[in-house]
């Protein structure tokens, strides 16, 4: 016996840390032994053993819990020796507790430990709740640490499994694939923005077509002003007179808005040439031609167009006419 | 010494009868129990000199010792009624103690209960061949020791033979002669 507690000892200064797997190493390699040295005994007693228990008391142990049952001859001899194995089995599982605690007394609480630390000695917690109830609280600190220990081994076990999960998520080759759909998604936005802007010039290019629209107003506008002008000073004249220069202003209101369009320089030499053109010319079918023309002006602005052809033509007409005028 | 020892153990075993009987859930019967000191021996056997046992721990393992003959032996009665039978024998013991996890009693108590059995066979032997009257004398089960007495007249039935030749073969013969010889005086 002094050999292996020597070991278990130098066991113990080497390793500072003691961990369960060491108890429970140290436990097995003592339990080993325990039984080969009890094996080696029985067989060499040849059953001329003396039992240390006395077999009175074992049989009263054993008898009130077999009121209805008889044991044979040899049930007794066999029961005592079994107790004897047990109470040596488990004080030396105790003894080997002590010793992780650096103790050479036994107390409960190592006792305690040994019950908890084999799975076969379950049946004994009644036994510890009855100590417990008795009054002794150390085996409820033994218990309280074997349940940390636990709860440690349980948290210790969940962390791999988080890493694992971790891992397995670093490894997925679908998310690779994902990445790419998100690109295209980034383009789609952009393209979405850049429609909004193609809008937008849109928007802008009718912005100017109203501009241009609006000069052209203004151009006519002046025009029509200059020629009410010469209207009023050629008025002056004469009753008759005036009566012609009013239908003559009339007609010519129109027939500047009509030149306008073409281009300046007709504009600037138009009004002399249109006025004596009007004065000689006959005033009733150029009204009528003209007031058609005004008519189909407001009904469309395609129908515009042609009338810029017409009003070309005219001018054309109206160039011979100078050209006869001046022969 | 011896004396204050045992009245010791019986103080203690007071003690822990009233124990028992203050603390009702206590799952061990009133009449169930063993004596400390043999309890105390056993266990120093087992332990290196210099370790000790609390008080605290003797008493805990009374109980444990206790609870487990109670756990042990009600699987073997249970065993023994399933197979129909009043008597519950050794080999139901052996047989649960695979089925509760103590694998490892197994082998060391079937060596006891068979080196057990061919003791009490040789025993038997001595015992059986005399009549009832020689059955009733008291022996002692250490072997086959015989009495001054008994010598004196197994010298004097046979007195022919040396003492070489007496000690290696007669000792049978003058068993059974004195047996019936015992019978006859009867």
């Amino acid at each position: 016996m002094a050999i292996p507690t020597k070991e278990e000892v130098e066991q113990n200064e080497e390793d500072n840390t003691f961990s369960r797997l060491q108890l429970l190493a140290q436990q097995r390699h003592a339990m080993e032994e325990f039984w080969r040295r009890s094996q080696e005994q029985i067989e060499a007693s040849a059953g001329n053993h003396e039992h240390i228990l006395p077999i009175d008391c074992v049989k009263n142990v054993i008898r009130p819990k077999n009121d209805a049952m008889m044991l044979s001859a040899d049930t007794p001899t066999f029961v005592t020796k079994l107790c004897e194995l047990f109470v040596q089995e488990l004080t030396l599982r105790a003894w080997v507790c002590a010793n992780s605690h650096n103790r050479d007394i036994i107390l409960g609480t190592d006792i305690a430990e040994a019950i908890t630390t084999t799975e076969s000695y379950h049946f004994l917690g009644n036994v510890l709740r009855s100590h417990k109830a008795l009054g002794s609280t150390a085996p409820d600190i033994d218990t309280s640490a074997r349940k940390h220990i636990k709860l440690d081994q349980m948290t210790s076990l969940y962390h791999p499994t988080q890493e694992m999960q971790a891992s397995r998520l670093a490894g997925y080759p679908p998310h690779v694939p994902i990445y790419p759909p998100i690109g295209q998604m980034g383009t789609q936005h952009k393209l979405s923005p850049f429609t909004f802007m193609m809008q937008g010039e849109s928007l802008l290019n009718m912005k100017r077509e109203k501009s241009l629209v609006n000069e052209v107003m203004v151009c006519t506008n002046k025009m029509s002003i200059n020629n009410f002008d010469g209207a009023t000073s050629i008025g002056g004249g004469s009753s008759s007179d005036v009566a012609i220069v009013v239908q003559q202003g009339e007609t010519t209101h129109p027939f500047s808005s009509q030149n306008a369009c073409p281009s300046l320089e007709d504009n600037y030499v138009v009004p002399m040439p249109t006025g004596h053109v009007q004065s000689f010319s006959p005033p009733t079918n150029i009204n009528v031609k003209k007031l058609h023309q005004e008519e189909k002006n407001i009904y469309s602005q395609d129908v515009a167009e042609e009338d810029m052809s017409n009003e070309s033509l005219e001018g054309s007409q109206k160039d011979e006419d100078l050209f006869l005028h001046e022969k | 010494m011896a004396g204050n020892k045992k009245r010791g153990g019986r103080n203690m075993d007071q003690v822990k009868k009233a124990a028992v009987r203050s603390d009702g859930v206590g799952g061990s019967a009133t009449n169930a129990e063993l004596p400390m000191a043999n309890l105390v021996r056993l266990i120093k056997k087992v332990l290196p000199g210099k370790a000790k046992i609390g008080g605290a721990a003797k008493g805990l393992t009374h109980d444990c010792a206790v609870e487990f003959v109670g756990f042990v032996g009600d699987e073997a009665s249970e065993k023994a009624k399933a197979e129909h039978r009043r008597t519950v024998a050794p080999e139901d013991y052996l047989g649960s103690f695979g089925d509760l996890g103590f694998d490892r009693y197994v082998d060391p108590m079937d060596a006891y209960i068979h080196g057990y059995r061919e003791f009490e066979r040789a025993g038997g032997n001595r015992r059986v061949a005399p009549p009832p009257p020689a059955a009733a004398t008291p022996l002692t089960p250490g072997g086959p020791t015989f009495t001054d007495a008994e010598l004196q007249f197994l010298r004097s039935v046979i007195p022919s033979r040396s003492d070489d030749e007496y000690s290696g073969s007669s000792p049978a013969i003058g068993g059974y002669g004195y047996g019936y010889g015992y019978g006859k005086n009867m």
